[in-house]
């Protein structure tokens, strides 16, 4: 298992539009993929179990991998959330 | 701050068992009672309706849901929802989700507000599938007032 934690830095927050291209992006990998942010934590492939965590700009979040191909899909999924810009 | 569970008791901004020609009629069932509250400007539809034609159709949550919306910045004038119901469910084009019977909208006036109350209370919901199929069953408003009472349980920000 790997896991980092990451800022989000866009203006909206993982909220349903950057949301489901997350979701999308976690879907590519075999591996289970969950995002934690405080005590809540849930699926990454998943867009109602996402949203439920609830992520705005500026939050930290960890993202966490387990199993096969788990370091490129942590360095995939933290880039992927670098990078998001709505 | 006022989140959905007190907002529909206080408002009763649902229509259950709707029929609608298109999903644009759907979702215009949904802002329409916003609308005429005061609450959202009739450009808030408009926008749900462009932005779904620029960037496909963001607000499907999951097989037969919807949660349409647009920001804070396309004409709301204070935090609101409503709650749609389809007698016979709609085709919005998303292969995955069609056909879609459900729709909670929303507006809000901050995205903060949005992320961290309005959305998670209403994926609170979707994600129960008790609550979910009893809202599809639900003929009358008694039928809503009882989940909303038993969604207050599962919800920390109301």
């Amino acid at each position: 298992m790997v896991e980092r934690e990451i800022q989000v830095v866009n203006p909206t927050g993982l909220h349903t539009r950057p949301g489901h291209k997350f979701i999308a992006e976690a879907k590519k990998h075999s591996c289970d993929i969950f995002v934690q942010k405080g005590d809540k934590k849930f699926s990454a492939k998943s867009l109602l179990k996402l949203m439920k965590i609830g992520i705005s700009q500026g939050d930290l979040i960890k993202i966490i991998c387990n199993g096969e191909g788990e370091n490129a899909a942590l360095e995939n999924m933290c880039e992927f959330v670098a990078n998001l810009k709505d | 701050m006022s989140g959905i569970i007190s907002y529909l008791k206080e408002n009763k901004t649902v229509l259950l068992q709707q029929q609608a020609a298109s999903w644009q009629d759907a979702v215009k069932l949904g802002t329409d009672m916003l609308v005429e509250k005061g609450d959202i400007e009739p450009s808030y539809f408009e926008s749900i309706i462009e932005k779904s034609r620029e960037m496909g159709l963001y607000f499907i949550l999951g097989p037969g849901m919807a949660m349409p919306h647009a920001r804070p910045e396309d004409g709301v004038n204070s935090n609101s929802f409503a709650l749609v119901t389809l007698k016979d469910p709609i085709n919005f084009g998303d292969a995955d989700n069609d056909p879609i019977d459900l729709l909670v909208t929303f507006a809000v006036k901050d995205a903060k507000f949005q992320n961290e109350v309005a959305i998670v209370q209403i994926v609170t919901l979707l994600d129960e599938e008790d609550l979910v199929e009893r809202l599809r069953k639900a003929t009358k408003w008694s039928d809503i007032e009882s989940i909303l009472n038993d969604l207050e349980g599962l919800i920390e920000n109301e």
